[in-house]
């Protein structure tokens, strides 16, 4: 005798038995009872939810000797050569293979002839959304007013593909993914039936997995106790799935190896998170999966952060749920977020990848440099509690940065750089217009003045080290001519002609760049200003100034308090 | 031979005998996994499994089932790949061939014998001397509606000797919509004698109404060593280059053996020297470059050269990092050199993100080869000298 899978053994053949589609089968259930059942029902939903299952339910019901009932005895003959296929007034017909015209243009001649034996003449049309634009349309005529004895019943996975005309003349039942906890309690129904015993934790993750679909539940339980051999522990006769053996089948990541990832992203230890994706590589476990798993993980650290005492988002066991609690301390949640963004990005690109490892590596190294991100909110209000700070010495780079002062390899481009980022390089470049908030700015101040004749004498060292990072700043800043030294700002001249170079130079990554050079060179940090050898007094911000001039817009929200704390503290502009 | 034959995979392989022996096979199966991984050779084992004469759960390789699906002519193991998609064969229409089916799908039929013909005995020739070869075809393949529906009035009548009929459909994901979505109600209920068996490196690529009808199997990396074996004892590979190629194949046989017939060793070679051409920024080189390219090699080989470019571009990323596991440890000395180039790590991540857009272009939308690669190189230029 051949295996019947268990998707097709245990198909529901009664309203009641549907999983988790109550909406469904109760409306139906009703109509067949008060005698209102329309000519075209349209069954829209994901895969395995029980489009088909219930057109055939349906099918049986109105068709049973015991006339339409809602509860079809499954023992009359036509119930019985429903369910085997072969009822000659029950038409399933697959709507991708006959999708022509010819084969509408055939149901249309054979559906005017009255049922044979039954009631009713029901055509279930299965994938019905791969159905020709004209074989939908031949259709249509048919569909709204169809001989008394017929019921369409449409059953798909793509409804938007369907025509409006068709939508509008079918009633139209949205079934939906099935929850985990539904599924979860058909896992133990038929574990029962099948003589299995299935550990609570295993449970969880053949739920999970399904992703709200019984036939992939059923199939992942097949293979599972296909996997499962005679070796496996037999106790008084029951088959056992254990979490171990579905990890192991299902090439699943260990929980445990997931939070061992997010450990070392919270150490922001490189290496060992390269050693354990190459570890997990090969134990042969699924990428996609394994990024998948990661997504969910993430998801569940930040459910873990927000949920406070409820435990109903989870639907994780007990034990694991604690450490979850424990483990989400080690980040902010807005951290969480970023990382889930990535990772998300990620479990995107990969479906396009040639080399998904690579992907992956190079994904988990950006997250474990991502620098562990400061709320504007707080970081204004350190600034406010600095600002009371009398003691300039209390003011080194360390105070102002959040828990991970500087990026490992590059050289921090002054001493006072927040670290935020990008963000940060915006802050930086702000501060390079004139200070009228002297508290902060002479806190910055710490380090010995140096003079104009320090800087023009090490100036081409500063040429130098601009021109081994960007050879083509280089080439435009080394006709400037140092000639000044105020306070802090540095005045660089250009010839007359040369306003493209200065135009240039004063392009915010080049400023950077040169300010890095000098920030090798000098502690003190210095400010940049561009002119023309004729034309004086433009400085490195009128651009920024002209643009911040147009509309209403900006001074609206200059109001807002948070802007103008910004503006207070860090010299800001509206830009845009 | 039987399951021995396909190396490691003890997962599928306990899934699959336990299947057998406890009588519990599933009548749609979908094989996952990476290209050269064992899948299709998985499938005819178990095909032969299944019909044995001896049964004794595996393949006995002797009785005359086994060895008429060994040789492909067995009337109920059907085999399905997809082909080239002929353009020139649309007007010939196929030969009118009434029989009782009707004319349009015998003239269907007609046709694609027709056109796959070629096709088939290549793949069927190659398949045969090493099932782990990878096929590759000049053009882009597909597999038609009319292959499915071929195989779909094939399976509503009865095995002619066998026990089971068996469908092994290799490449899945080289379904063409239409075709898959024709081929879902035999999959969800296939006659009770039937046992369907897709095979795909790819599984993102499937309809999810197709995924969920089958059995999914999943074929993990294969082990080095095994890999380093099986090349040592199938085609004398010398013991060191075997251990590299078995490396280099990242747990693909399939891929392994691309190496050790050397042409892609030519590939890569060939990727390391864009990076550097590109890296080295002379405009009328890389034209000049790209031109020859395009002249001597095909689309192919282009596009698999722009994944060793991708796996070099990520050893320089670790290079810079500061770890030493990569990809390719015989080219660390030029990895080094373009990694002092690049100088940083997301210029490197920039590089590699553009070859992999361009990839896509070419493969999804049909971009001109040639603009792409031009394109790339002098975006690569720009990012190796900031």
């Amino acid at each position: 005798m051949t295996y019947l899978v268990m998707a097709r053994k245990y198909r529901p053949s009664t309203f009641d038995e549907v999983v988790g589609q109550t909406h469904v089968t109760t409306t139906l259930k009703n109509a067949i009872q008060t005698n209102r059942i329309s000519h075209a029902y349209l069954f829209a939903g994901p895969r395995g939810t029980g489009k088909t299952t219930v057109a055939r339910i349906l099918a049986k019901a109105l068709n049973c000797k015991e006339g339409p009932t809602p509860q079809p005895c499954n023992r009359c003959d036509s119930c019985r050569e429903i369910a085997i296929g072969r009822s000659l007034d029950v038409m399933e017909i697959d709507g991708a293979s006959n999708n022509s015209v010819d084969d509408i243009r055939t149901l249309r001649e054979n559906i005017r002839y009255v049922p044979s034996q039954s009631k009713y003449k029901v055509y279930i049309i299965d994938e019905v959304h791969m159905l020709s634009d004209s074989a939908f349309n031949a259709l249509l005529k048919t569909l709204e007013e169809p001989p008394a004895h017929a019921i369409f019943v449409f059953a798909t996975t793509e409804p938007h593909k369907l025509p409006q005309t068709v939508l509008s003349r079918c009633q139209r039942f949205d079934f939906r993914r099935i929850p985990t906890t539904d599924l979860v309690k058909t896992i133990s129904d038929i574990a029962e039936k099948e003589n299995l015993e299935v550990e609570k934790e295993a449970t969880y993750i053949l739920a999970r997995r399904a992703d709200g679909s019984l036939r992939d539940l059923l199939s992942l339980l097949d293979q599972v106790i296909a996997y499962g051999s005679e070796s496996e522990p037999v106790e008084g006769g029951k088959k056992t799935i254990s979490s171990v053996l579905l990890t192991e089948t299902l090439g699943l990541v260990n929980l445990d190896k997931l939070f061992e990832i997010t450990d070392v992203i919270g150490e922001k230890n490189a290496a060992k998170g390269i050693l354990i994706l190459n570890q997990l590589m090969d134990s042969g476990i699924d990428l996609p999966e394994f990024v998948n798993s990661l997504l969910q993980h993430l998801r569940d650290l930040l459910i873990a952060k927000v949920s406070g005492d409820s435990n109903e988002l989870f639907d994780l066991s007990d034990v694991y749920l604690q450490k979850y609690r424990e483990k989400s301390k080690a980040f902010t949640e807005i951290d969480i977020l970023r990382m889930i963004k990535m990772v998300a990005d990620l479990n995107m690109n990969l479906k396009r990848a040639s080399d998904p490892r690579v992907l992956l590596e190079m994904t988990l190294m950006k997250i474990l440099k991502m620098e562990s991100s400061v709320d504007l909110a707080e970081l204004l209000n350190r600034l406010d509690q600095l600002k009371g700070c009398s003691s300039a010495g209390m003011l080194g780079s360390g105070n102002i940065s959040s828990g991970n002062p500087t990026k490992p390899k590059i050289p921090s481009l002054s001493p006072e750089k927040p670290v935020m980022g990008k963000q940060s390089v915006d802050v930086q470049e702000e501060t390079s217009a004139p200070s009228d908030t002297p508290a902060i700015q002479d806190s910055y101040i710490k380090t010995e003045v140096i003079s104009l004749e320090d800087i023009q004498k090490r100036w081409n060292e500063v040429l130098g080290e601009v021109k081994n990072n960007k050879l083509s700043l280089w080439s435009l800043i080394k006709d400037g001519e140092v000639i000044g030294l105020e306070d802090d700002t540095l005045t660089i001249e250009f010839h007359n002609g040369n306003s493209f170079h200065k135009k240039q130079a004063e392009r915010r990554e080049n400023l950077n760049l040169i300010q890095k050079a000098l920030g090798d060179l000098f502690t003190q940090p210095l400010k940049l200003k561009f002119e023309l050898n004729q034309l004086k007094g433009s400085s490195p911000d009128e651009s920024g100034n002209t643009k911040s001039n147009g509309g209403a817009g900006p001074t609206q929200i200059a109001e807002d308090p948070l802007v103008k704390s910004i503006f207070d503290n860090f010299e800001g502009e509206i830009i845009r | 031979m039987s399951f021995n034959r396909v190396l490691d995979q003890k997962i599928p392989k306990k899934i699959l005998s336990g299947a057998i022996s406890k009588n519990l096979l599933a009548s749609s199966y979908l094989f996952y996994g990476e290209l050269g991984t064992g899948k299709w050779i998985m499938a005819l084992e178990l095909a032969k499994a299944i019909n044995c004469e001896k049964n004794r759960g595996e393949a006995c390789d002797v009785c005359s089932s086994c060895r008429k699906i060994d040789k492909f002519i067995h009337p109920d193991v059907t085999m399905i790949f997809p082909i080239p998609s002929a353009k020139s064969d649309r007007n010939k229409k196929g030969e009118e061939d009434l029989s009782e089916d009707g004319e349009t799908i015998s003239a269907q039929s007609g046709k694609l014998q027709d056109k796959g013909q070629k096709e088939f005995e290549k793949y069927h020739t190659l398949k045969k001397e090493e099932p782990y070869t990878i096929v590759r075809f000049d053009r882009k393949v597909n597999i038609a509606v009319e292959q499915i529906r071929m195989m779909q009035r094939d399976i509503f009548s009865r095995p002619f000797e066998g026990k089971r009929k068996v469908v092994i459909m290799a490449e899945a994901e080289h379904m063409h919509v239409s075709s898959a979505n024709s081929l879902l109600k035999t999959l969800e209920e296939p006659p009770e004698y039937a046992t369907l068996i897709l095979t795909t490196n790819d599984i993102n690529k499937l309809l999810p109404t197709v995924v969920s009808r089958c059995q999914q199997i999943r074929f993990g990396r294969i082990s080095q060593d095994q890999i380093e074996e099986k090349l040592k004892s199938d085609y004398a590979v010398e013991r060191e280059e075997a251990s590299h190629f078995a490396h280099l194949s990242n747990g693909s046989y399939g891929k392994a053996l691309d190496f050790a017939q050397g042409e892609k060793q030519d590939i890569r070679r060939e990727a390391l020297g864009l990076l550097n051409l590109a890296a080295e920024g002379r405009t009328n080189r890389i034209i000049q470059w790209v031109d020859q390219l395009l002249s001597q090699w095909d689309w192919n080989s282009i596009l698999e050269m722009l994944e060793f470019a991708d796996a070099i571009l990520r050893d320089i990323y670790m290079i810079l990092e500061g770890s030493d596991h990569l990809i390719n440890p015989d080219m660390k000395p030029e990895v080094v050199k373009l990694g002092e180039k690049f100088k940083r790590q997301n210029r490197v991540e920039e590089a590699f993100r553009t070859i992999e857009q361009i990839r896509s272009d070419c493969q999804v939308r049909n971009a001109s080869l040639k603009l792409a690669l031009l394109n790339m190189c002098f975006r690569v230029k720009e990012l190796a000298n900031g």
